[in-house]
C-alpha cells in the first residue's frame, strides 16, 4: 500500500515524536495508553452494569438512581476521546493504515448512539415506572452489551493486526 | 530473582491445601458441621489462588535449573505438562468452592449437589496434584527417580496431559486468537469494575440514592469476570512465559491481584459489609466499610495500572 506523504509529515511532527520516543511511565505513550484503559473501564463498566440490570440481573436495584452512573460514563468518554486522539497522534501510520481502526470508530459511534438512546428513552423520561423502563430498555441493553464488547474487541485487534508501525516501517 | 526458591516455597500450598480441604469436607459429612464445610471451602479458594503464583514461578525455576547440564529437560517438560493439566482442575475446585461460599449465609436457594461437585473435583485434583508433585520431585531427587517411563495410574493420567511446547505454540500461533483472549481479558476487567468497583464507589458515597444491599447482587458477575481473567491470564502466561516471568509489573500485578481478592474477602468476613448492608437511599456507610471499600478500589486500580505497564517494563527482572 502506498503511504501518503502527509502521514509521514504528521509522524515527524515534534510532539508526536517526543511522545512516541518517551519511555517514561509518567508522560508519553504508555501513560496515555493507561488513561485509555482506565477510561474504557469507566465507560464500559457502568454500561455493562446498567444493561445487566435492564436484563433482569439484581432486579431489586432501583433503576432511576442509576442515572448517577452516567456521569462516570461521560467522564470516561471524555478521557478516552482525548487519550484516543493522542494515541493516533503518537502512532499516526499504525492506526490510520489499519482498516480495523475505522471499524472500531464505526462500532464506537454505534455504541454511543445506543448509549444515548438508553439515556433518553429509559432514564430521562421521569414519568416512567420501573416496568416501563425495563420494557423500553431491554432490547437496547442487549445491543449495548454487544456493541461495547465489539468496540473492546476491535481495540484489542488494533494492537495485533497493524501493517505499518511507522512511515514505511512494517509492524 | 530466585525463582527456584520461590517455586519450592509456593508449590507445597496446592498439595497440602487441597488435601486439607478434602479432609475438612469429608469430616463435615461425618459430624454434619456447617462451619467445617465453610472452612473447607475457604481452604479450597485460598489454595486455588495460591496455585497461581506457584504455577507462574515454575517457569523461572525451569530456566535456572536448566543451567545445570545434569538436569533433564524431559523430566521438567513432563512436570510442566502435568501442571498445565492440574491447574484447571484446581481452578474449578476453587470456583465451585467460591460459589458455595457466596451462597452460604444468604437467603438463596442452594445449588443442588454443589458440595458433592466440590468433593468430586477436589478428589480428582488431589490425584493430579500427586502426579504433579511426584514428577516435580523427580527432577532433582535422584533417590526417587524412576525414569521417564510412567506406569499404572501415572501412565493413565499422562494421557490427558498436554505437550507443553505444543500448548505454548497453540496460544501464540494466531494473532486473532491472542486478540480474542485479550478481548475476553478486558471483558473480565470491565465486569470487575462495573460490579465490585461500583459497589465500592457506592459505599464510599457515590450515587448515594442507591441502596447498598441490592447492588451486592451484581457482585457474582464481577467474580465471573475475575474467573474469565484467571483463565485468559493463565493461557497468556502459557503462551509467553519468559515475557511475563522477567517482568516486574507482571509479578507485582499477581501480588496485587491476590491482595485485592483478600480485601474483597475481608470486606465480607470482617463485618464491613454487614455494617453497611442495611444502608438505604441517601444513607451513609460507616467508616469501617468506607475504609474497606477504599482499599479495595485502590487495589483494583493498581491491578489495571500494573497490567498496562507490563509492556514497557519488558525484561525488567534480570535473568
Amino acid at each position: 500500500m502506498e503511504l501518503p506523504l502527509w502521514v509521514d509529515a504528521f509522524e515527524q511532527y515534534g510532539l508526536s515524536k517526543w511522545l512516541r520516543e518517551s519511555r517514561s511511565l509518567v508522560i508519553g505513550y504508555y501513560p496515555i495508553l493507561l488513561l485509555h484503559t482506565l477510561g474504557l473501564s469507566l465507560v464500559v463498566g457502568p454500561n455493562a452494569a446498567i444493561s445487566l440490570r435492564l436484563l433482569g440481573v439484581a432486579g431489586d436495584i432501583p433503576l432511576a438512581p442509576l442515572r448517577r452512573w452516567f456521569s462516570l460514563i461521560w467522564f470516561g468518554l471524555v478521557l478516552n476521546v482525548t487519550s484516543g486522539v493522542l494515541l493516533v497522534y503518537v502512532y499516526p501510520v499504525k492506526s490510520l493504515t489499519n482498516p480495523v481502526f475505522y471499524i472500531k470508530l464505526a462500532l464506537l459511534g454505534l455504541a454511543i448512539w445506543i448509549l444515548l438512546r438508553i439515556k433518553t428513552r429509559v432514564f430521562d423520561d421521569s414519568g416512567l415506572n420501573e416496568a416501563d423502563m425495563v420494557a423500553r430498555g431491554r432490547m437496547l441493553a442487549v445491543w449495548s452489551l454487544l456493541a461495547w464488547m465489539s468496540v473492546l474487541g476491535a481495540g484489542r485487534l488494533l494492537a495485533y493486526t497493524c501493517h505499518y508501525l511507522l512511515y514505511a516501517v512494517p509492524c | 530473582m530466585d525463582f527456584s526458591h520461590l517455586h519450592l516455597l509456593l508449590n507445597h500450598f496446592p498439595v497440602v491445601g487441597t488435601i486439607l480441604g478434602v479432609g475438612l469436607l469429608l469430616l463435615s459429612f461425618c459430624v454434619d458441621g456447617q462451619d467445617l464445610r465453610r472452612s473447607s471451602l475457604v481452604v479450597f479458594v485460598v489454595t486455588a489462588l495460591l496455585t497461581i503464583p506457584a504455577f507462574i514461578s515454575g517457569f523461572g525455576a525451569q530456566v535456572e535449573l536448566l543451567e545445570d547440564p545434569a538436569v533433564s529437560n524431559d523430566l521438567i517438560q513432563r512436570h510442566l505438562g502435568s501442571a498445565e493439566l492440574v491447574v484447571w482442575f484446581m481452578g474449578l475446585t476453587g470456583a465451585l468452592a467460591g460459589i458455595g461460599l457466596w451462597q452460604s449465609g444468604r437467603p438463596l436457594r442452594p445449588v443442588r449437589g454443589l458440595t458433592w461437585g466440590v468433593l468430586l473435583i477436589s478428589l480428582v485434583t488431589v490425584a493430579l496434584l500427586a502426579r504433579t508433585g511426584n514428577t516435580g520431585g523427580q527432577i532433582l531427587h535422584s533417590e526417587i527417580q524412576f525414569g521417564l517411563q510412567d506406569t499404572g495410574v501415572a501412565a493413565f493420567i499422562a494421557n490427558f496431559e498436554p505437550s507443553p511446547p505444543s500448548f505454548t505454540r497453540l496460544m501464540i500461533a494466531s494473532q486473532w486468537w491472542w486478540a480474542f483472549m485479550m478481548t475476553l481479558h478486558f471483558v473480565g476487567l470491565v465486569l470487575v469494575v462495573g460490579t465490585i468497583g461500583l459497589l465500592n464507589l457506592r459505599v464510599l458515597g457515590f450515587a448515594k440514592q442507591l441502596p447498598i444491599a441490592p447492588l451486592n447482587k451484581l457482585v457474582p458477575w464481577g467474580l465471573a469476570g475475575f474467573g474469565i481473567n484467571v483463565v485468559t491470564g493463565l493461557l497468556a502466561f502459557i503462551g509467553m512465559s519468559a515475557y511475563y516471568t522477567y517482568n516486574i509489573a507482571f509479578m507485582l500485578k499477581i501480588v496485587v491481584v491476590l491482595l485485592a481478592l483478600a480485601s474483597f474477602a475481608l470486606f465480607y468476613m470482617t463485618g464491613a459489609f454487614r455494617d453497611c448492608e442495611g444502608v438505604g437511599p441517601g444513607g451513609d456507610a460507616p467508616l469501617r466499610a468506607k475504609l474497606s471499600a477504599g482499599v479495595s478500589l485502590t487495589l483494583w486500580l493498581a491491578v489495571i495500572v500494573l497490567g498496562r505497564y507490563i509492556q514497557p517494563l519488558e525484561n525488567s527482572i534480570p535473568r
